[in-house]
Protein backbone atom coordinates (compact mmCIF):
# COMPACT_ATOMS: atom_id res chain seq x y z
CA UNK A 1 0.00 0.00 0.00
CA UNK A 2 1.37 3.50 -0.89
CA UNK A 3 1.62 5.67 2.07
CA UNK A 4 -0.47 8.49 0.42
CA UNK A 5 -3.37 6.92 -0.84
CA UNK A 6 -5.27 4.05 -0.70
CA UNK A 7 -4.47 1.43 -3.09
CA UNK A 8 -7.15 -1.53 -4.08
CA UNK A 9 -5.62 -4.54 -5.79
CA UNK A 10 -7.24 -5.98 -8.97
CA UNK A 11 -8.11 -9.24 -7.30
CA UNK A 12 -9.75 -7.48 -4.44
CA UNK A 13 -11.94 -5.56 -7.00
CA UNK A 14 -12.70 -8.30 -9.19
CA UNK A 15 -13.57 -10.38 -5.89
CA UNK A 16 -16.25 -7.01 -4.82
CA UNK A 17 -17.73 -7.17 -8.89
CA UNK A 18 -18.17 -10.98 -8.85
CA UNK A 19 -19.11 -11.71 -5.79
CA UNK A 20 -21.59 -8.60 -6.08
CA UNK A 21 -22.89 -9.74 -9.28
CA UNK A 22 -23.82 -13.85 -7.42
CA UNK A 23 -25.41 -11.85 -4.75
CA UNK A 24 -27.09 -9.53 -7.06
CA UNK A 25 -28.07 -13.29 -9.05
CA UNK A 26 -29.13 -15.16 -5.83
CA UNK A 27 -31.35 -12.69 -4.04
CA UNK A 28 -33.17 -11.89 -7.79
CA UNK A 29 -33.43 -15.78 -7.91
CA UNK A 30 -35.08 -16.00 -4.26
CA UNK A 31 -37.51 -13.52 -5.10
CA UNK A 32 -38.68 -14.52 -8.29
CA UNK A 33 -39.22 -18.35 -6.71
CA UNK A 34 -40.78 -17.01 -3.59
CA UNK A 35 -43.18 -14.74 -5.42
CA UNK A 36 -43.96 -18.23 -7.81
CA UNK A 37 -44.22 -20.35 -4.65
CA UNK A 38 -47.18 -17.72 -3.47
CA UNK A 39 -48.96 -18.11 -7.25
CA UNK A 40 -48.63 -21.65 -6.90
CA UNK A 41 -50.17 -21.74 -3.54
CA UNK A 42 -53.08 -19.49 -4.65
CA UNK A 43 -53.69 -22.13 -7.46
CA UNK A 44 -53.19 -24.88 -5.09
CA UNK A 45 -56.34 -23.08 -2.99
CA UNK A 46 -58.22 -22.34 -5.54
CA UNK A 47 -58.34 -26.00 -7.30
CA UNK A 48 -58.54 -27.32 -3.78
CA UNK A 49 -62.35 -25.11 -3.77
CA UNK A 50 -62.77 -26.02 -6.90
CA UNK A 51 -62.47 -29.75 -5.97
CA UNK A 52 -64.87 -29.64 -2.91
CA UNK A 53 -67.34 -28.01 -5.02
CA UNK A 54 -67.92 -31.56 -6.25
CA UNK A 55 -69.60 -32.19 -2.99
CA UNK A 56 -71.82 -29.82 -3.54
CA UNK A 57 -73.84 -31.01 -6.06
CA UNK A 58 -77.33 -31.43 -4.75
CA UNK A 59 -79.25 -34.39 -5.31
CA UNK A 60 -82.39 -34.10 -3.82
CA UNK A 61 -81.30 -32.17 -1.18
CA UNK A 62 -82.43 -28.52 -0.72
CA UNK A 63 -79.63 -26.63 -0.07
CA UNK A 64 -76.05 -27.17 1.44
CA UNK A 65 -73.44 -25.21 3.73
CA UNK A 66 -70.10 -25.55 3.82
CA UNK A 67 -67.27 -22.93 5.64
CA UNK A 68 -63.78 -22.85 4.03
CA UNK A 69 -60.82 -21.62 5.99
CA UNK A 70 -57.83 -20.22 3.81
CA UNK A 71 -54.10 -20.03 4.61
CA UNK A 72 -54.10 -16.47 4.80
CA UNK A 73 -56.18 -13.28 4.02
CA UNK A 74 -57.34 -13.77 0.50
CA UNK A 75 -59.17 -12.34 -2.40
CA UNK A 76 -61.00 -14.42 -5.02
CA UNK A 77 -61.71 -13.24 -8.91
CA UNK A 78 -63.98 -14.51 -11.44
CA UNK A 79 -63.72 -14.56 -15.36
CA UNK A 80 -66.81 -16.12 -17.07
CA UNK A 81 -67.11 -16.38 -20.75
CA UNK A 82 -69.59 -18.05 -22.67
CA UNK A 83 -67.71 -19.85 -25.19
CA UNK A 84 -67.97 -23.68 -26.48
CA UNK A 85 -71.08 -25.53 -25.97
CA UNK A 86 -71.37 -24.78 -21.63
CA UNK A 87 -68.90 -21.07 -21.75
CA UNK A 88 -66.60 -21.39 -18.19
CA UNK A 89 -65.32 -19.72 -15.05
CA UNK A 90 -62.02 -19.26 -14.66
CA UNK A 91 -61.50 -18.50 -10.33
CA UNK A 92 -58.13 -16.80 -9.32
CA UNK A 93 -57.32 -16.29 -6.05
CA UNK A 94 -54.88 -13.65 -4.35
CA UNK A 95 -53.63 -13.80 -1.07
CA UNK A 96 -52.02 -11.34 1.25
CA UNK A 97 -48.48 -11.91 2.80
CA UNK A 98 -46.61 -9.60 4.60
CA UNK A 99 -49.09 -6.87 4.24
CA UNK A 100 -48.73 -7.02 -0.01
CA UNK A 101 -51.22 -8.71 -2.26
CA UNK A 102 -49.68 -11.85 -4.38
CA UNK A 103 -49.37 -10.99 -8.70
CA UNK A 104 -52.61 -12.10 -10.34
CA UNK A 105 -51.27 -15.92 -11.34
CA UNK A 106 -53.06 -18.64 -13.62
CA UNK A 107 -56.85 -19.61 -12.40
CA UNK A 108 -58.71 -22.49 -12.17
CA UNK A 109 -61.57 -22.73 -14.95
CA UNK A 110 -64.56 -24.90 -14.41
CA UNK A 111 -66.94 -25.47 -17.08
CA UNK A 112 -69.80 -27.38 -15.08
CA UNK A 113 -70.04 -25.22 -11.96
CA UNK A 114 -71.22 -21.96 -11.19
CA UNK A 115 -69.73 -19.68 -8.79
CA UNK A 116 -71.52 -16.40 -7.59
CA UNK A 117 -69.77 -13.30 -5.51
CA UNK A 118 -69.46 -9.94 -4.78
CA UNK A 119 -66.49 -9.03 -6.23
CA UNK A 120 -63.60 -9.04 -5.22
CA UNK A 121 -64.51 -11.58 -2.61
CA UNK A 122 -62.07 -10.95 0.19
CA UNK A 123 -61.58 -12.47 3.31
CA UNK A 124 -60.07 -15.35 5.40
CA UNK A 125 -62.61 -17.20 5.27
CA UNK A 126 -65.79 -18.03 3.61
CA UNK A 127 -69.10 -19.74 3.59
CA UNK A 128 -70.59 -21.57 0.21
CA UNK A 129 -74.19 -22.56 0.25
CA UNK A 130 -76.22 -24.13 -2.85
CA UNK A 131 -79.07 -24.20 -3.86
CA UNK A 132 -80.56 -26.30 -7.25
CA UNK A 133 -81.45 -24.63 -10.35
CA UNK A 134 -84.82 -25.80 -12.43
CA UNK A 135 -86.04 -24.36 -15.43
CA UNK A 136 -88.31 -26.27 -15.30
CA UNK A 137 -85.85 -29.74 -14.65
CA UNK A 138 -83.22 -29.25 -12.40
CA UNK A 139 -79.90 -27.46 -14.84
CA UNK A 140 -77.83 -26.88 -11.96
CA UNK A 141 -76.28 -26.48 -8.77
CA UNK A 142 -75.74 -22.85 -7.97
CA UNK A 143 -72.52 -21.98 -5.30
CA UNK A 144 -72.82 -18.81 -3.44
CA UNK A 145 -69.59 -17.67 -1.92
CA UNK A 146 -70.45 -15.02 0.68
CA UNK A 147 -67.36 -13.60 3.54
CA UNK A 148 -67.61 -15.19 6.76
CA UNK A 149 -67.69 -11.81 8.86
CA UNK A 150 -70.75 -10.46 6.16
CA UNK A 151 -74.08 -10.33 7.90
CA UNK A 152 -77.32 -10.46 5.32
CA UNK A 153 -80.01 -8.34 6.75
CA UNK A 154 -83.26 -9.59 5.26
CA UNK A 155 -86.09 -7.09 5.83
CA UNK A 156 -89.54 -8.12 6.37
CA UNK A 157 -88.94 -11.12 3.94
CA UNK A 158 -92.21 -13.25 2.82
CA UNK A 159 -92.72 -16.01 4.78
CA UNK A 160 -91.42 -18.77 2.40
CA UNK A 161 -88.56 -16.50 2.05
CA UNK A 162 -88.17 -16.76 6.06
CA UNK A 163 -88.08 -20.53 5.72
CA UNK A 164 -85.57 -20.54 2.95
CA UNK A 165 -83.55 -18.51 5.66
CA UNK A 166 -84.05 -20.38 8.00
CA UNK A 167 -83.15 -23.73 6.64
CA UNK A 168 -79.88 -22.36 5.98
CA UNK A 169 -79.68 -21.85 9.37
CA UNK A 170 -76.57 -19.37 8.85
CA UNK A 171 -76.02 -17.05 11.39
CA UNK A 172 -74.91 -14.47 8.59
CA UNK A 173 -78.52 -14.47 8.03
CA UNK A 174 -80.57 -12.21 9.85
CA UNK A 175 -84.25 -10.89 9.73
CA UNK A 176 -84.97 -7.89 10.49
CA UNK A 177 -82.87 -7.61 13.44
CA UNK A 178 -80.03 -5.32 11.49
CA UNK A 179 -76.98 -4.38 12.38
CA UNK A 180 -75.46 -1.07 10.98
CA UNK A 181 -72.87 -2.61 8.77
CA UNK A 182 -74.97 -5.21 7.95
CA UNK A 183 -76.11 -5.92 4.46
CA UNK A 184 -79.63 -4.54 4.02
CA UNK A 185 -82.18 -6.95 1.88
CA UNK A 186 -85.81 -5.34 1.48
CA UNK A 187 -88.52 -6.68 -0.26
CA UNK A 188 -91.08 -4.64 -2.65
CA UNK A 189 -90.31 -1.72 -1.15
CA UNK A 190 -87.61 1.40 -1.81
CA UNK A 191 -86.24 2.39 1.40
CA UNK A 192 -83.57 4.74 1.74
CA UNK A 193 -81.35 1.76 4.12
CA UNK A 194 -81.51 -1.00 1.65
CA UNK A 195 -79.09 -2.34 -0.09
CA UNK A 196 -80.32 -4.60 -2.05
CA UNK A 197 -84.04 -4.63 -3.19
CA UNK A 198 -86.08 -7.54 -4.41
CA UNK A 199 -89.02 -7.14 -6.39
CA UNK A 200 -90.93 -10.46 -6.31
CA UNK A 201 -93.89 -9.85 -8.68
CA UNK A 202 -91.91 -8.48 -11.56
CA UNK A 203 -89.13 -11.34 -10.76
CA UNK A 204 -86.07 -8.76 -10.48
CA UNK A 205 -83.33 -7.54 -8.20
CA UNK A 206 -82.03 -4.00 -7.68
CA UNK A 207 -78.92 -3.18 -6.93
CA UNK A 208 -76.26 -0.53 -7.59
CA UNK A 209 -79.30 0.61 -10.22
CA UNK A 210 -78.89 -2.15 -11.88
CA UNK A 211 -81.62 -4.97 -12.37
CA UNK A 212 -80.70 -8.65 -11.84
CA UNK A 213 -83.48 -10.59 -13.28
CA UNK A 214 -83.99 -13.78 -11.96
CA UNK A 215 -86.26 -16.95 -12.26
CA UNK A 216 -86.74 -18.91 -9.35
CA UNK A 217 -85.42 -18.73 -6.17
CA UNK A 218 -81.91 -20.19 -6.70
CA UNK A 219 -81.40 -16.88 -9.36
CA UNK A 220 -82.84 -14.68 -7.20
CA UNK A 221 -79.85 -15.66 -4.26
CA UNK A 222 -77.43 -15.48 -7.48
CA UNK A 223 -78.70 -12.19 -8.09
CA UNK A 224 -78.30 -11.11 -3.81
CA UNK A 225 -74.92 -12.15 -3.71
CA UNK A 226 -72.90 -11.49 -7.53
CA UNK A 227 -71.99 -8.98 -9.89
CA UNK A 228 -74.12 -7.60 -12.62
CA UNK A 229 -71.59 -8.59 -15.68
CA UNK A 230 -70.97 -11.98 -13.75
CA UNK A 231 -74.62 -13.09 -13.06
CA UNK A 232 -75.33 -11.55 -17.00
CA UNK A 233 -72.90 -14.23 -18.29
CA UNK A 234 -73.68 -16.84 -15.48
CA UNK A 235 -77.56 -17.05 -16.76
CA UNK A 236 -76.54 -17.22 -20.30
CA UNK A 237 -74.00 -20.28 -19.25
CA UNK A 238 -76.95 -21.97 -17.50
CA UNK A 239 -78.86 -21.60 -20.62
CA UNK A 240 -76.56 -23.17 -22.70
CA UNK A 241 -77.08 -26.27 -20.42
CA UNK A 242 -80.28 -26.00 -20.05
CA UNK A 243 -80.25 -26.22 -24.30
CA UNK A 244 -78.11 -28.65 -24.02
CA UNK A 245 -80.60 -30.79 -21.13
CA UNK A 246 -83.48 -30.23 -23.51
CA UNK A 247 -81.60 -31.87 -26.22
CA UNK A 248 -81.69 -35.37 -24.07
CA UNK A 249 -84.76 -35.15 -22.86
CA UNK A 250 -85.97 -34.91 -26.61
CA UNK A 251 -83.89 -37.90 -26.98
CA UNK A 252 -85.56 -39.71 -24.15
CA UNK A 253 -88.72 -39.09 -25.24
CA UNK A 254 -88.23 -41.33 -28.52
CA UNK A 255 -87.11 -43.79 -26.02
CA UNK A 256 -90.11 -43.97 -23.73
CA UNK A 257 -92.55 -43.87 -27.33
CA UNK A 258 -90.35 -47.00 -28.33
CA UNK A 259 -92.01 -48.72 -25.65
CA UNK A 260 -95.55 -47.04 -25.89
CA UNK A 261 -95.05 -44.19 -23.35
CA UNK A 262 -94.83 -40.73 -23.54
CA UNK A 263 -95.84 -37.53 -21.39
CA UNK A 264 -96.10 -35.39 -24.30
CA UNK A 265 -93.63 -33.22 -23.74
CA UNK A 266 -91.96 -32.44 -26.82
CA UNK A 267 -93.71 -29.62 -28.35
CA UNK A 268 -93.13 -28.00 -24.80
CA UNK A 269 -89.49 -28.98 -25.15
CA UNK A 270 -88.99 -27.46 -28.21
CA UNK A 271 -90.78 -24.37 -27.45
CA UNK A 272 -87.96 -23.62 -24.53
CA UNK A 273 -84.90 -24.85 -26.59
CA UNK A 274 -86.21 -22.06 -28.95
CA UNK A 275 -86.04 -19.76 -25.74
CA UNK A 276 -83.24 -20.44 -24.14
CA UNK A 277 -81.55 -20.64 -27.47
CA UNK A 278 -82.21 -16.60 -28.25
CA UNK A 279 -81.95 -15.65 -24.68
CA UNK A 280 -79.70 -12.23 -25.36
CA UNK A 281 -79.37 -11.52 -21.19
CA UNK A 282 -81.34 -12.05 -17.61
CA UNK A 283 -84.28 -9.69 -19.00
CA UNK A 284 -85.17 -12.26 -21.48
CA UNK A 285 -86.42 -14.69 -18.37
CA UNK A 286 -88.82 -12.50 -18.06
CA UNK A 287 -90.67 -13.91 -21.00
CA UNK A 288 -89.98 -17.54 -20.26
CA UNK A 289 -92.24 -19.96 -21.27
CA UNK A 290 -94.82 -21.12 -18.84
CA UNK A 291 -93.60 -23.87 -16.70
CA UNK A 292 -96.46 -24.75 -14.40
CA UNK A 293 -98.43 -26.75 -17.65
CA UNK A 294 -94.71 -28.60 -17.92
CA UNK A 295 -94.32 -29.44 -14.64
CA UNK A 296 -98.11 -30.57 -14.30
CA UNK A 297 -97.75 -32.94 -17.44
CA UNK A 298 -94.61 -33.74 -16.16
CA UNK A 299 -95.84 -35.15 -12.69
CA UNK A 300 -99.56 -36.75 -13.68
CA UNK A 301 -97.79 -38.88 -16.54
CA UNK A 302 -97.16 -42.18 -16.28
CA UNK A 303 -93.65 -41.89 -17.86
CA UNK A 304 -92.35 -38.18 -16.45
CA UNK A 305 -89.42 -37.23 -18.66
CA UNK A 306 -87.41 -35.86 -16.19
CA UNK B 1 2.73 -16.64 -15.64
CA UNK B 2 3.37 -14.04 -12.71
CA UNK B 3 1.86 -14.85 -8.88
CA UNK B 4 -0.66 -11.75 -8.96
CA UNK B 5 -2.00 -13.73 -12.29
CA UNK B 6 -2.09 -17.08 -10.64
CA UNK B 7 -4.20 -15.58 -7.53
CA UNK B 8 -7.23 -14.50 -10.10
CA UNK B 9 -7.23 -17.56 -11.77
CA UNK B 10 -7.27 -19.08 -8.40
CA UNK B 11 -10.25 -16.99 -7.31
CA UNK B 12 -12.15 -16.87 -10.48
CA UNK B 13 -12.16 -21.10 -10.26
CA UNK B 14 -13.27 -20.71 -7.08
CA UNK B 15 -15.91 -18.13 -7.35
CA UNK B 16 -16.75 -20.50 -10.37
CA UNK B 17 -17.15 -23.41 -7.95
CA UNK B 18 -18.98 -21.96 -4.87
CA UNK B 19 -21.79 -20.42 -7.78
CA UNK B 20 -22.40 -24.56 -8.94
CA UNK B 21 -22.63 -25.31 -5.78
CA UNK B 22 -25.42 -23.03 -4.86
CA UNK B 23 -26.78 -23.38 -8.25
CA UNK B 24 -26.79 -27.26 -7.43
CA UNK B 25 -28.08 -26.99 -4.13
CA UNK B 26 -31.12 -24.69 -5.47
CA UNK B 27 -32.08 -27.35 -8.26
CA UNK B 28 -31.76 -29.74 -5.68
CA UNK B 29 -34.15 -27.66 -3.69
CA UNK B 30 -36.62 -27.40 -6.78
CA UNK B 31 -36.80 -30.72 -7.44
CA UNK B 32 -38.04 -31.23 -3.94
CA UNK B 33 -40.38 -28.64 -4.22
CA UNK B 34 -41.98 -29.98 -7.58
CA UNK B 35 -41.96 -33.41 -6.76
CA UNK B 36 -44.29 -32.01 -3.58
CA UNK B 37 -46.20 -30.11 -6.27
CA UNK B 38 -46.99 -32.94 -8.81
CA UNK B 39 -47.74 -35.45 -5.48
CA UNK B 40 -50.30 -32.90 -4.21
CA UNK B 41 -51.85 -32.50 -8.00
CA UNK B 42 -52.05 -36.09 -8.17
CA UNK B 43 -53.95 -35.99 -4.63
CA UNK B 44 -56.28 -33.08 -5.88
CA UNK B 45 -56.70 -35.04 -9.18
CA UNK B 46 -57.65 -38.21 -7.21
CA UNK B 47 -59.87 -35.92 -4.95
CA UNK B 48 -61.51 -34.77 -7.43
CA UNK B 49 -62.65 -38.16 -9.30
CA UNK B 50 -63.98 -39.45 -5.99
CA UNK B 51 -65.87 -36.68 -5.33
CA UNK B 52 -67.10 -36.30 -8.54
CA UNK B 53 -68.40 -40.29 -8.73
CA UNK B 54 -69.98 -39.79 -5.53
CA UNK B 55 -71.82 -36.79 -7.00
CA UNK B 56 -72.24 -37.41 -11.19
CA UNK B 57 -75.38 -39.48 -10.13
CA UNK B 58 -76.99 -36.86 -8.84
CA UNK B 59 -76.30 -34.26 -12.17
CA UNK B 60 -78.91 -33.69 -14.56
CA UNK B 61 -77.13 -34.99 -17.26
CA UNK B 62 -77.20 -38.29 -15.32
CA UNK B 63 -79.72 -38.65 -12.76
CA UNK B 64 -83.38 -40.04 -12.95
CA UNK B 65 -84.77 -37.10 -10.98
CA UNK B 66 -88.54 -38.59 -10.51
CA UNK B 67 -88.72 -40.28 -14.08
CA UNK B 68 -89.18 -43.36 -12.46
CA UNK B 69 -91.99 -42.76 -10.13
CA UNK B 70 -89.98 -42.61 -6.84
CA UNK B 71 -86.95 -40.69 -6.20
CA UNK B 72 -84.19 -43.03 -6.17
CA UNK B 73 -81.03 -42.33 -4.42
CA UNK B 74 -77.63 -42.91 -6.76
CA UNK B 75 -79.72 -43.69 -9.57
CA UNK B 76 -78.86 -43.25 -13.47
CA UNK B 77 -81.32 -42.75 -16.15
CA UNK B 78 -79.59 -45.40 -18.61
CA UNK B 79 -81.86 -43.86 -21.83
CA UNK B 80 -80.65 -40.50 -20.94
CA UNK B 81 -76.87 -41.44 -20.85
CA UNK B 82 -77.44 -42.89 -24.20
CA UNK B 83 -78.67 -39.79 -25.88
CA UNK B 84 -75.96 -38.18 -24.21
CA UNK B 85 -73.34 -40.24 -25.67
CA UNK B 86 -74.61 -39.27 -29.18
CA UNK B 87 -73.97 -35.85 -27.86
CA UNK B 88 -71.17 -36.50 -26.24
CA UNK B 89 -68.69 -34.40 -28.86
CA UNK B 90 -70.50 -31.28 -26.57
CA UNK B 91 -69.16 -32.46 -23.44
CA UNK B 92 -65.98 -33.49 -24.22
CA UNK B 93 -63.57 -31.39 -21.41
CA UNK B 94 -66.80 -30.85 -19.08
CA UNK B 95 -66.58 -33.27 -16.50
CA UNK B 96 -62.83 -32.82 -16.88
CA UNK B 97 -61.63 -36.43 -16.83
CA UNK B 98 -61.04 -38.97 -19.50
CA UNK B 99 -63.83 -41.58 -19.51
CA UNK B 100 -66.91 -42.68 -17.63
CA UNK B 101 -68.31 -45.85 -18.27
CA UNK B 102 -70.89 -47.70 -17.05
CA UNK B 103 -70.82 -51.42 -16.39
CA UNK B 104 -73.74 -53.57 -16.29
CA UNK B 105 -73.16 -56.78 -13.52
CA UNK B 106 -76.97 -58.48 -14.36
CA UNK B 107 -76.35 -58.82 -18.09
CA UNK B 108 -74.61 -61.85 -20.18
CA UNK B 109 -73.98 -59.96 -22.76
CA UNK B 110 -70.16 -58.79 -22.90
CA UNK B 111 -70.58 -56.51 -25.91
CA UNK B 112 -70.49 -52.16 -25.62
CA UNK B 113 -73.11 -50.27 -25.94
CA UNK B 114 -74.44 -49.18 -29.43
CA UNK B 115 -78.00 -47.74 -30.56
CA UNK B 116 -78.27 -50.99 -32.21
CA UNK B 117 -77.74 -53.24 -29.23
CA UNK B 118 -79.45 -50.91 -26.79
CA UNK B 119 -80.22 -52.57 -23.94
CA UNK B 120 -78.95 -55.87 -24.79
CA UNK B 121 -75.56 -54.99 -23.73
CA UNK B 122 -72.50 -54.96 -20.63
CA UNK B 123 -70.50 -51.67 -21.17
CA UNK B 124 -71.51 -48.12 -22.23
CA UNK B 125 -68.73 -45.83 -22.83
CA UNK B 126 -69.23 -42.21 -22.87
CA UNK B 127 -65.76 -40.63 -24.30
CA UNK B 128 -62.95 -42.96 -24.81
CA UNK B 129 -63.01 -46.52 -25.06
CA UNK B 130 -59.40 -46.91 -24.81
CA UNK B 131 -58.53 -44.38 -22.24
CA UNK B 132 -55.85 -44.78 -20.00
CA UNK B 133 -55.29 -43.41 -16.52
CA UNK B 134 -56.28 -44.28 -12.96
CA UNK B 135 -59.76 -45.19 -12.34
CA UNK B 136 -62.29 -44.73 -9.44
CA UNK B 137 -65.58 -47.01 -9.58
CA UNK B 138 -68.81 -46.93 -7.68
CA UNK B 139 -72.34 -48.71 -7.43
CA UNK B 140 -75.62 -47.34 -8.95
CA UNK B 141 -78.54 -47.65 -9.54
CA UNK B 142 -79.54 -48.05 -13.54
CA UNK B 143 -82.94 -47.40 -14.49
CA UNK B 144 -84.64 -47.72 -17.85
CA UNK B 145 -88.03 -47.50 -19.72
CA UNK B 146 -88.99 -51.17 -20.60
CA UNK B 147 -92.41 -52.90 -21.96
CA UNK B 148 -94.02 -55.93 -22.23
CA UNK B 149 -96.44 -55.92 -25.11
CA UNK B 150 -96.44 -52.03 -25.64
CA UNK B 151 -97.58 -52.28 -21.81
CA UNK B 152 -94.57 -49.59 -20.19
CA UNK B 153 -92.64 -50.19 -17.21
CA UNK B 154 -89.72 -49.50 -14.94
CA UNK B 155 -86.51 -51.16 -15.23
CA UNK B 156 -83.80 -50.72 -12.26
CA UNK B 157 -80.73 -52.84 -12.07
CA UNK B 158 -77.72 -52.62 -10.04
CA UNK B 159 -74.67 -51.39 -12.35
CA UNK B 160 -71.61 -50.24 -11.99
CA UNK B 161 -69.44 -46.37 -12.74
CA UNK B 162 -66.17 -45.89 -13.25
CA UNK B 163 -64.35 -42.73 -13.72
CA UNK B 164 -61.28 -42.98 -15.66
CA UNK B 165 -58.76 -39.41 -15.23
CA UNK B 166 -55.26 -38.66 -16.34
CA UNK B 167 -53.08 -37.68 -13.49
CA UNK B 168 -51.57 -35.24 -15.66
Amino acid sequence: MNKKGFEMSFSFIFAIIVGGFILFLAIFAISKFSSNQIQTQDVKTMKSIEVLANSFELGYENSTITQIQLPSDSRIYSYCNNLGSFGEQELILRSKYYDKWSERGSGIISKNKYFFFEEPLQSKSIIVFSKPFDFPFKVATLNYFIPSSQEYCFMDPPTWIKEELEKTQLSNFVIDDCQSNSIKICFEEDKDICNVIVYLKENYVEKDSQRYYFSGTALMFAGIFSEKEQYECQVKRLMQRTDSLTDLYLGKINFDLAQGCSANQQIDLIELKNFVSTLEDSYDLTKAPDFKNMLNKNSRSPCPTW
Amino acid sequence: MKKAQMKIQQMAFMLIAVTIFFVLVGMFFLTIKMATLKKDAAFLKEQEAKLLLDKLASSPEFSCGTSFDEQIPNCIDFDKVMVLKSKISNYSKFWGVSNIEIIRQDTKSTESCTPQNYPDCKILSLMNENAEGISVSNFISLCRRSSIMQDPYNYCEVAKILITYNEN
